[in-house]
């Protein structure tokens, strides 16, 4: 008897050692209680009163791990009773990983967010907003921002996120169109010359492209359409969350780019291929995007070149690009708003943000520092005059739904499976339904 | 008499996997269960919406297609697998040389990581530099876009995967071959039964339980598929080659909708029970026959 109570009682301890085991409690960083030992990014031990916020930023590639590391370093140099624990994830994972962070309870204090992410779940309730901090602290960093690069973090009259954008300006191989006989000097001056450029540019050999005119993925390819569109000075849906790429103009477009398939300009592919796309493996001859996304070609083909400029012309006078990036956010839930506060702030003053967005190649999102941006590099002047007209995805918490049935739509009208006009307006039906059910 | 240590023993020794079994597949299969039921979006546990995903269900084109995807990948991946594992393993079966050379090399892709496989693929099948087509270009075929053609993008993937999985059938049947007592063929042999009737009248039905084996494991594997079509395709191009799993995983992860993604993943599930069960019926009565 006295042995069957031992055998049970023993099976209940292992599964309750299992269970807790199992459940990883999260241990409280620095919590500020006294005798808490927390590991700092460097991965020593710290004093007993410091507070370790945790941070996760989207991201591998060695120049940003190593750029995310500097800023922590300099931080924690002039706030030693905080440590910052960084966690840096490749951006395919990135939101699933945050995501599940979340749900569990288990979020990092401060982190990055994608532009569709930030905008398409704002209103979900899980981001801290940032404004009475600021009012409070009365942070001059707001009035040094772009007005459109903060307002791209705004929803309701919130601040959720201070955006470090990335543009995609127009980009162009100059020895493609030296070999086209055409200017290598002179880009396509408007959105519709592009096309006639694309058509110059390809090279067919035996049935095959080898030469593209233009970078444009088949498959998710909504940023390169929207790169296409925005210019024309519209969205693929309005402020008030309808669905506008069944319009005239959007129609047109992707009438065009269509064209682009069928002619052979353009060989269909997914965007996210893992090789890449087709600039960045010297196969197409303009592109949308950005220097720093094609470092690896400048290597190889030399800068002199590639040219990078505005996007051309849609409108006359209009040359709005996509305006893209990574949102700073803070948990609505952190135990350490003021410390995660304290790590934004650092982030986004004057010299820390130049040296940061500098070797981690972003672009500012202070005016500050624009002119001295625009010096360091030959590239960077063009980058900031493209900010001065860019464009975001609209804030909507369909983002998704709208991005799924556009890329649909795309496709079908890429691959020749519905002309433009079925393609849009079944997809904006579908797309109506869906948002109907919510 | 068996002491109440001696019975108890058992349970102890069942018991971390039970346990694991509980915790990572039992509880999720449930919190799933009690997920398609609400409309949980990534970030928000959301609220009750009763049999609404799976109406939703009932109406979704992609799903239909992603459905439709899956019960063709099974049917033209599963049967082939068998058929081309059975051939190769009764060659190797027969003493050919280098038999170890042979078994490995086939058998190695299904060790390999698929994501590995999968990138050895997308160079074999690259439209512009890849050797398939510089074969067929040999010969005269046209260049193809293997993995961005709407009608050749599945049967690829499916080829894919069969190569991929036909060691595994290999080793299962070289196994089951090698259990098949001799004296069945030399008494075949005196009777004058020639290669192929030995092969078709001893082998065939003495390796009944293996087929079955393989056909119940490999049906559950096609209808897991996920990173094959995740790696060579992303689902495309029009949805041609979305599969249930890779639907669920975009429901989840690009649109954030993980109630409906859980609706997807509870009928995929309800699928797998089904085709098993018929399955196990069938094969359990052969294999009794």
């Amino acid at each position: 008897m006295k042995r069957n109570k031992i055998i049970w009682a023993s099976l209940i301890i292992i599964m309750m050692m299992f269970v807790s085991a199992c459940g990883g409690s999260d241990p409280v960083p620095g919590s500020g209680e006294t005798g808490e030992v927390a590991k700092g990014s460097g991965g020593e031990t710290s004093a007993a009163n410091s507070v370790t916020i945790k941070l996760w930023f989207p991201g591998h590639e060695e120049f940003i791990v190593e750029s995310v590391k500097t800023l922590i370093r300099d931080f924690e140099e002039k706030n030693p009773d905080i440590k910052v624990e960084l966690t840096s994830i490749p951006w395919k994972d990135y939101f699933q990983k945050l995501s599940v962070a979340y749900n569990a309870g288990a979020a990092p204090d401060v982190h990055g967010l994608g532009f569709g992410q930030l905008i398409s779940t704002v209103d979900q309730d899980k981001y801290m907003d940032l404004t009475p901090l600021i009012k409070r602290d009365a942070w001059e960093g707001e009035k040094d921002f772009y007005p459109d690069i903060l307002k791209a973090g705004q929803w309701k009259g919130g601040q959720y996120g201070l955006l470090m954008p990335d543009t995609r300006g127009f980009m162009w191989r100059k020895d493609m169109f030296r070999a086209a006989g055409l200017d290598p000097e002179k880009p396509p001056a408007t959105i519709d010359e592009i096309f006639e450029y694309a058509e110059k540019l390809k090279i067919i050999e035996n049935g095959q492209t080898v030469q593209e005119g233009l970078d444009m993925p088949t498959g998710n390819g909504e940023q390169i359409y929207l790169s296409l569109l925005l210019p024309q000075g519209e969205n693929f849906y309005d402020e008030n969350n309808n669905p506008t790429f069944d319009s005239p103009k959007s129609i047109a477009l992707i009438s065009k780019m269509a064209g682009l398939v069928k002619s052979g300009a353009v060989t269909p592919r997914h965007s996210q291929q893992l090789e890449g796309g087709t600039f960045k493996n010297g196969v197409a001859a303009m592109a949308f995007g950005s220097p720093k996304g094609f470092q690896s070609l400048i290597d190889q083909v030399g800068m002199e070149n590639i040219g990078f400029a505005l996007p051309p012309e849609g409108k006359p006078g209009k040359r709005t690009a996509l305006m893209l990036g990574t949102f700073m956010s803070i948990a609505k839930n952190t135990k350490y708003p003021e410390q995660s506060w304290k790590f934004l702030k650092f982030m986004f003053e004057k010299e820390n943000h130049l040296k940061f967005v500098d070797a981690a190649k972003f672009i500012p999102s202070l005016k500050s520092v624009s002119e001295e941006f625009s010096k360091k590099d030959q590239w960077n002047k063009v980058t900031m005059d493209i900010l001065n007209d860019a464009q975001g995805y609209l804030p909507s918490p369909d983002w998704g739904t709208h991005v799924k049935y556009l890329r649909l739509a795309l496709e079908e009208a890429y691959l020749g499976e519905k002309t433009p006009e079925e393609a849009v307006r079944t997809n904006i039906q579908l797309l109506k339904d869906e948002l109907n059910k919510k | 008499m068996i002491s109440r240590w001696n019975r108890i023993l058992p349970y102890i020794m069942i018991f971390p996997n039970v346990a694991i079994y509980f915790v990572f597949i039992f509880i999720p299969v449930l919190w799933a269960i009690y997920l398609s039921f609400t409309n949980y979006t990534i970030l928000n546990p959301g609220g009750w919406v009763g049999l609404s995903n799976y109406e939703t269900l009932l109406k979704d084109g992609i799903f239909h297609k992603a459905f439709w995807n899956t019960m063709v990948f099974w049917v033209l991946k599963v049967i082939p697998t068998i058929i081309l594992g059975l051939i190769v393993a009764a060659m190797l079966n027969a003493g050919i040389r280098a038999v170890a050379l042979f078994r490995g090399a086939i058998y190695l892709p299904g060790v390999l990581s698929s994501v590995a496989v999968s990138m050895a693929w997308l160079w074999l099948l690259h439209p512009r530099n890849g050797p398939i087509n510089a074969i067929i270009k040999m010969i005269g075929i046209p260049p193809q876009n293997w993995l961005q053609d709407p009608e050749l993008a599945l049967p690829v993937v499916i080829v894919v995967s069969i190569w991929t999985n036909i060691g595994f059938a290999m080793i299962i049947y070289l196994a089951g071959l090698q259990g098949i007592p001799t004296h069945l063929y030399e008494a075949a042999s005196i009777d004058g039964a020639t290669g192929l009737k030995k092969f078709v009248y001893i082998t065939v039905p003495m390796l009944k339980p293996i087929t079955f084996f393989l056909f119940i494991t490999l049906t559950i594997r096609s209808f897991q598929v996920f990173d094959i079509v995740y790696i060579l395709t992303g689902g495309g191009p029009l949805n041609s080659t979305t599969t249930i799993v890779n639907q669920i995983v975009k429901t989840a992860f690009e649109e954030y909708n993980m109630g409906y993604a859980s609706a997807q993943a509870i009928v995929l599930l309800l699928i797998t029970i089904i085709v098993t069960m018929v399955n196990y019926r069938v094969g359990s009565k052969r294999t009794m026959d």
